[in-house]
């Protein structure tokens, strides 16, 4: 039998607000524990809620960005569960009329562009971090997270593979951090997702039992969980123990590599959702809208044409420069530093990503000046340099941020194009070597790369290669 | 009787609460009343009243995105039993 993998994505997103949703307390991440909190965060009684302008704006920008509809009038809703990561017992969210609604993300599908739908956008509140400790049994917690601004983005269960899912949320956190709404940094949890999964014969029209899987923090393990869950779905059908396959939340287990059952999902009305009383709807004004719509920027999509356009790079190449927002404004300082396009991306794709990885940098980290790295491909491209004492001074451009001109001075690392120093350097090769010449002159004509092997060796791997070639040759036949 | 005693003790569950059987039949009577009470409004006709009956003046009023600390940690903590680090201890949370 075939088989249809569905899923659908629910990624949280933290907003860049300097402030909480409800409350003054600041946003800073890595503050000691339990610094950002205020009796409004804590819901001490006796305290009430005032939303944060900066949180509706962004999240209709956000809409906006997602091709989404902007509900004018949306309002807040409370979700009520019992759990230590939220103090007041419930959190303020956005149940039957939320903020923003049905938007869609295009994704590459193998050569075809597939559109996945967005089904809404709510804003709500973050909750706060729980730490277990090893040894003993106790827990601690952090409320600096709670109150911190979300938008929740609910896609419908359009996409049809591990990969699919991947491409859709590298998707979403482009186009968020181009909109400028969040840093989408996954390893410090502002971008976080749950899946879920179902899997059905091909050509039945219902769904099968949904699991939804949380607990993923990168790219990597959202292919992985997914990919484990399909299996683990498959095979219980394959072996007519399908009715194991139940509605459920499943933990991935990144070091095990499995998903672990948490507890069979609640059902919605478990939440007793209801108008939150503190907030009266939040009504957004054509002006604001219009407002944010002026303030976005150029988006991954246009962004992407334009590179294709303007720089004659390969897809592959744009992809990658164009999903991170911080590397596609790199690329485009170092072409306007004067650095041929295609070089420009050769590097930045090659040696700077690979040096990035192994410094683990992010792009936002990185130490290098758009005008060093135009000024290096420049210098060989001029033979100044050679390509292999090129990625000598990157490395260091890296390790110490010096401008390359400096490097190559202090290493000594110039090309010796001159004439009359290479000339030079043959001449004593040719006197110190009459064996090779003879075999040189008797026709043996492979006796030039070792004569050019000792001119190398001779400079100290700074003679101009494709000069010297040529002098060497010239030299010889006279 | 619009609610039976199994839900008010499913929504006791949920709320973390140990009724006794006393209080349930008690909570279960007051629920009904309210919800009796609370029944007059579904007699009427509001189907021709679009939701996004509100407007401007009747709409949260929003706060200025500039943050400050609240800075009395000692004050704010005055009730918290354990702090370890900064950090609140408590029994160990299974998942």
């Amino acid at each position: 039998m075939n088989w249809e993998t569905i899923i659908g994505l629910e990624v949280h997103v933290e907003l860049d607000t300097k402030t909480k949703i409800f409350c003054n307390c600041p946003t800073t991440f890595g503050s000691p524990p339990n610094r950002n909190t205020c009796p409004v965060c804590l819901g001490l009684p006796g305290t009430l809620p005032v939303l944060n302008e900066a949180v509706v704006e962004m999240a209709v920008k956000a809409g906006l960005a997602l091709n989404c509809e902007i509900q004018r009038t949306n309002k807040m809703d409370r979700k009520n569960y019992f759990y230590p990561d939220l103090p007041k017992a419930y959190q303020i969210s956005q149940y039957d009329l939320p903020i923003c609604t049905g938007g869609y993300v295009e994704i590459a599908s193998g050569e075809e562009v597939k559109r996945v739908r967005v089904h809404r956008i709510h804003i709500e509140e973050d909750a706060g971090k729980l730490l277990h400790d090893e040894e003993d049994p106790v827990s601690f917690i952090d409320y600096n997270r709670v109150g911190v601004p979300l938008i929740e983005i609910v896609s419908e269960a359009d996409m049809r593979s591990p990969e699919e899912a991947v491409a859709y949320l590298k998707a979403v956190r482009s186009i968020l951090q181009y909109a400028g709404v969040s840093d989408c940094r996954m390893e410090q949890g502002s971008l976080r997702c749950d899946g879920n999964i179902s899997v059905r014969p091909y050509g039945q029209d219902h769904f099968n039992a949904k699991v939804e899987l949380k607990n993923i923090n990168s790219f990597k393990e959202l292919q992985k969980a997914l990919e484990k869950e399909e299996k683990r779905q498959l095979e219980l059908y394959s072996f007519n123990e399908g009715e194991k396959v139940v509605q459920e939340t499943r933990r991935w287990d990144a070091a095990k590599g499995r998903t672990i059952s948490m507890r069979t999902k609640e059902d919605a009305h478990d939440y007793r959702y209801f108008p939150e009383p503190d907030l009266k709807p939040v009504y957004i004004e054509e002006e604001l809208i219009n407002k944010m719509e002026r303030q976005l920027p150029e988006l991954p999509d246009e962004k992407s044409r334009r590179f294709l356009k303007t720089y004659g790079l390969t897809p592959k190449e744009v992809e990658i420069l164009v999903g991170e927002m911080a590397l596609s404004q790199f690329y485009e300082e170092v072409v306007e530093s004067g650095a041929d396009p295609k070089a420009s991306a050769n590097w930045i794709l090659g040696d700077f990503l690979r040096s990035m990885k192994e410094m683990e940098l992010t792009a936002e980290e990185q130490p290098l000046k758009a005008e060093d790295l135009a000024k290096l491909i420049e210098l060989i491209e001029k033979g100044t340099i050679s390509g292999t004492a090129g990625r000598e001074v990157f490395d260091e451009m890296m390790e110490t941020g010096k401008p390359p001109e400096k490097i190559i001075q202090e290493k000594g690392l110039k090309q010796i194009s001159g004439q009359d120093e290479l000339q030079a350097i043959i001449e004593k090769v040719i006197a110190e070597n009459p064996a090779s010449v003879e075999d040189f002159k008797s026709g043996k004509k492979q006796a030039i790369g070792f004569l050019m092997g000792q001119v190398m060796k001779a400079s100290k791997g700074q003679a101009n290669p494709q000069v010297a070639k040529s002098m060497l040759e010239e030299t010889l036949i006279d | 009787m619009k609610i039976k005693p199994e839900e008010v003790k499913y929504i006791a569950k949920l709320a973390k609460l140990n009724l006794s059987e006393n209080e349930i039949s008690q909570y279960t009577r007051e629920f009904d009343d309210i919800l009796e009470h609370f029944a007059v409004i579904a007699s009427y006709d509001v189907e021709k009243v679009d939701v996004n009956v509100f407007d401007e003046k009747q709409t949260s009023s929003l706060r200025e995105d500039d943050p400050t600390l609240f800075g009395d940690q000692e004050k704010l903590y005055q009730n918290t039993k354990t702090l370890k680090n900064g950090l609140i201890q408590v029994p160990k949370i299974l998942e």
